[in-house]
């Protein structure tokens, strides 16, 4: 046993004085009698109680004293051990907890286990509410007061995003902080939880400015304020408590971290994979790739069938499949269709199993559409060239002769909104000087990773030709010499863009190098805004690259109109700016809308780990918690029932 | 306060009571068992050579021409014996006893029988010598007013031997008692009856002696012999001990009942002359 406050165990000095006043206390009346034989005849009856009688007052004392030293001993705060570790709970209310069984969603019956385990505590231990879907998310401040706790639990709801187990705290060595966090010292993580000021919606970083570089990783989700003190790399002293199905990969679950199953085998079908595309070099195909997953036993019959949603929201059934799927996870399988319209799809299993989130799949296929690319040069043949080397096959650019969006220019400056420069020449408001032809050293990469530079090694260009220049204010210069003479830059004019490469292509003969199409490709491509396509799919929780999204430019978007759990909800419209989208939680189809037009993005479970409810390897494990009420409790209990008894001792000695 | 003028004028009308109801005598009969030259017509006897020829009844010989003489009562003086109880546990009662015994022996003085005053305790302390007269009767009571609680028990049986070992003569013996005695009044008093005294008990007692108010742990202590004793008295035991002294009245009740002995039962509450007049209203100190 260990005494949380042994401080206050001096109390128990108390008792010295304390038996001394009794003893002066219990020193009875001296009554004159005239009968005292009277007295004793009365009392010689009595003789059986007379050891009681002796006894009674040492019984008084003992009691007293009992009393006292449990209450001094309670004073110390004892404990069994470290079993009144602070507890925080994690219920897990990724998209596998949807599933019901007998008329109760797992999410409930998780809700339920913790709100015993709550309840158990009797307050007399500390605990917080968390959830944990893609990130780990504070539905509580750590407290002993149990109404807190369970308010908190009631709010919880469910969602379609699959859990990400790495978001829990972890305990590794002290000091050690994962990437991207702020690391706090060796503050033990029940104090970083204590910390957490209010229920934290945490959400992963943005991404840089106008920067349409890789998304914000899955490194980088648990990396906010709220969720880094929880990642606290500093061992725990407190327990870690998931509540969930199992639904997960049990390697990945921290060893620190104590399972408490619930659910039992369900029977469920759910698409784990799909996505839709047109053919390479046919607009008028559509490719369907799924894949299906099984947690029957038997291979089970059933149809796919797949519905084309209009505007106005109408479904049109395209096609329906029937399939014989297998238990576990079957072979993905493709097919095609013709004639196929773009726009949303949806493609749906006629199964009434566990989980319905999985059943259907929201996906979005865009129709391609070619970037009008024009040439505005002396000798216009390869740069012609490269534009119709990607307008067959995929139809990326369109070589146009009229209203051009991007503009392919050699020694000319367009007047187009969005044009690539080769070659540099005269005036032009891209650059305020320009001067003699100089040799170029060696380039350098100055912003790594930028979408126009992501496909290629721009160190390895010949700029040759490369002239003596000043770029507009502003410009962003992404490759340079080791003098600053900037090679590749962008520049904006108010609503106009340019990219202007400061070299010669054909006396570098960068019109025969591989890079020559690369560099048209990515920066027709970023012009436009369309060097990231949109996925026909996306998962809840993943990032969603907008297009032509820049800090300054406002995308509205309308997420779904029914939730994952079936409830019909008003739509609300989020504005946001930037390059990325972080808020697909929902299952369905989004609207963005910008000045660069409108898209849908669909969002759809698709995950195998969620549909696959039954995880025989998760098995339960964890200590039991230490429930009922601590031992100064008990202490304080006996303390009462000692004092109860002296009580009544002492009423006897003062009225019989 | 016994010498008091206004006490003893208290007293005064007592007597005139005792006079008017008993013809001033305590005792509403005294008649004398031994015969002799009294004015009251006894008994007859056969005449005997040189018995008092003045007394033959010539009527009697006239008509059955036999001798014989008349015989007399003896007027003799009655004896009042006050035995006071004066040990400790009379300190509550003590001005109360004395003042009947004040009353009583003025009763007994103004009616020119003899009186004696003895305290009882664990021995006989004399108050008053035999003595007779009206003249008396001051001494007496200062003598009463004098006199205070002593004495380590009470020892009513040695007590009484005591005193007859001083008194041959037969008398009334009148014992002022609370009558709590550890070893029991039976043995006096049959005592005090073998040798041919009137007896008549007036037994004093008050609430501290007939009521319990003590509960839970107390610690009793004789006020005579000192012994202590710890008890828990609970109301239980209180009733007990009340119903005990109740039993010990009723005893001392049925014994004097048995044995011819007066009794009178009082407390402390009512005046003394209340207590004596219904005394002498009920014929006086007869059992």
């Amino acid at each position: 046993m260990t005494f949380l406050s042994p401080a206050l165990l001096w109390s128990l000095a108390a008792l010295v004085p304390l038996a001394a006043i009794y003893f002066l206390k219990v020193r009875p009346r001296k009554k004159p009698t005239t009968a005292l034989f009277l007295w004793e005849r009365i009392f010689q009856e009595k003789r059986a109680s007379s050891l009681f009688n002796r006894l009674r007052d040492a019984w008084s004392l003992i009691l007293m004293l009992l009393a006292a030293a449990a209450v001094c001993l309670a004073l110390g705060r004892p404990e069994w051990a470290d079993e009144r570790k602070d507890l925080l709970i994690v219920i897990d209310n990724s998209a596998s907890m949807s599933a019901v069984e007998s008329g109760t969603s797992r999410l409930d019956l998780a809700k339920r286990e913790a709100g015993q385990m709550v309840q158990g505590l009797n307050g007399n231990q500390r605990a917080a509410v968390a959830t944990l879907g893609r990130q780990l998310q504070y539905r509580s401040h750590l407290t002993d007061n149990p109404r807190e706790l369970l308010k908190a639990i009631d709010a919880i709801e469910p969602s379609a995003e699959t859990i990400h187990l790495a978001a829990l705290p972890t305990g590794g060595p002290p000091g050690s902080a994962p990437t991207g966090s702020e690391p706090t010292g060796n503050k033990p993580a029940s104090e970083n939880i204590d910390q957490t000021k209010t229920p934290s919606t945490s959400k992963p970083d943005p991404p840089a400015k106008d920067d349409k570089s890789d998304p914000p990783s899955k490194s980088k989700v648990a990396a906010t304020p709220s969720t880094a003190q929880a990642d606290i790399r500093t061992p725990l002293k407190h327990r870690v408590l998931l509540v969930s199905d199992g639904a997960f990969d049990v390697e990945k679950l921290p060893d620190h971290v104590e399972l408490v199953k619930i659910g039992s085998p369900l029977d469920n079908l759910g698409i784990v994979a799909a996505d839709m595309a047109y053919l390479a070099g046919d607009t008028a195909r559509l490719g369907i790739y799924y894949q299906i997953a099984s947690t029957y036993d038997e291979p089970q019959k059933v149809d796919l069938t797949l519905w084309s949603v209009g505007e106005d929201g109408r479904e049109q059934l395209y096609k329906v499949i029937p399939l014989t799927i297998q238990p576990g996870t079957n072979q993905p399988e493709t097919f095609e269709l013709a004639n196929a319209p773009a726009g949303r799809w949806l493609a749906k299993l006629d199964s009434a199993d566990a989980l319905a989130d999985d059943n259907t799949a929201y996906i979005a296929v865009a129709k391609p559409e070619a970037i009008r690319v024009g040439v505005e040069s002396p000798d216009p043949f390869f740069l012609e060239n490269s534009v119709e080397a990607f307008s067959r096959g995929e139809e990326l650019l369109s070589l146009v002769k009229e209203n051009p969006a991007v503009v392919l220019s050699k020694s000319a400056a367009p007047k187009a909104d969005l044009s690539i420069i080769f070659q540099p020449e005269g005036e032009a408001p891209w650059w305020t000087s320009l001067g003699e032809e100089v040799e170029a050293g060696a380039p350098r990469v100055l912003v790594e990773n930028h979408p126009i530079l992501r496909h290629l090694d721009a160190t390895s260009i010949p700029f040759v030709g490369a002239r003596q220049i000043t770029p507009a204010a502003g410009a962003q210069v992404l490759v340079a010499d080791d003098r600053g003479l900037p090679l590749i830059y962008k520049a904006r004019h108010g609503a106009r863009t340019a990219i202007v490469v400061n070299l010669d292509p054909v006396a570098a003969e960068f019109y025969f190098s591989a890079w020559f199409p690369v560099l048209v490709h990515s920066s027709v491509t970023h012009l436009a805004g369309r060097e990231n396509t949109l996925a026909a799919v996306y998962r809840p929780g993943e990032s969603v690259p907008i297009p032509a999204g820049r800090d300054d430019v406002v995308t509205t978007i309308v997420p779904p109109g029914t939730k994952s759990d079936g409830h019909e909800s008003t739509p609300s419209r989020v504005e946001t700016q930037g390059a990325w989208f972080q808020g697909v939680d929902r299952l369905g189809f989004y609207q963005l809308a910008n000045s660069a037009g409108s898209h849908i993005v669909a969002a759809s479970l698709l995950t195998a780990e969620e549909s696959l409810l039954n995880n025989p390897e998760a098995a339960d494990k964890h200590e039991p918690l230490s429930r009922g009420h601590s031992p100064a409790a008990w202490l304080t209990l006996l303390a009462i029932v000692a004092l109860a008894a002296e009580s009544i001792l002492y009423h006897r000695r003062k009225v019989g | 306060m016994l010498t008091d003028p206004a006490f003893i004028r208290r007293l005064d009308s007592l007597y005139l009571l005792a006079r008017k109801v008993l013809g001033g005598s305590l005792q509403a009969e005294r008649r004398s068992l031994h015969k002799g030259t009294g004015i009251t017509f006894a008994d007859y006897s056969e005449y005997y050579h040189g018995a008092d020829y003045r007394a033959i009844d010539w009527r009697v010989y006239a008509r059955f021409d036999s001798l014989v003489i008349k015989l007399f009562e003896l007027e003799e003086d009655a004896t009042v014996y006050i035995l006071v109880d004066s040990s400790r546990s009379m300190e509550s009662k003590f001005l109360y006893a004395r003042k009947l015994a004040a009353a009583l022996g003025y009763i007994t003085l103004k009616s020119l029988d003899r009186l004696a005053v003895y305290g009882l305790s664990d021995s006989l302390d004399p108050l008053l010598d035999a003595c007779r007269g009206s003249a008396k009767v001051l001494a007496y009571l200062r003598s009463l007013e004098a006199a205070k609680t002593s004495g380590r028990d009470t020892l009513f049986t040695a007590c009484s031997r005591v005193f007859q070992a001083r008194h041959r003569r037969r008398g009334l013996v009148i014992v002022l008692s609370d009558f709590l005695f550890p070893e029991g009044f039976e043995e006096g008093l049959r005592f005090l009856q073998f040798h041919r005294h009137d007896v008549y008990c007036l037994q004093i007692q008050d609430a501290n002696d007939t009521q319990c108010d003590w509960k839970g742990d107390v610690e009793l202590e004789c006020v005579e012999t000192l012994n202590r004793k710890r008890v828990t008295i609970s109301p239980r035991e209180a009733r007990q001990y009340e119903q005990a002294v109740a039993d010990w009245n009723e005893r001392l009740r049925a014994f004097c009942a048995r044995s011819g002995i007066g009794l009178a039962y009082t407390t402390t509450d009512p005046p003394f002359e209340t207590v004596l007049q219904d005394i002498l209203r009920r014929g006086g100190l007869v059992a």
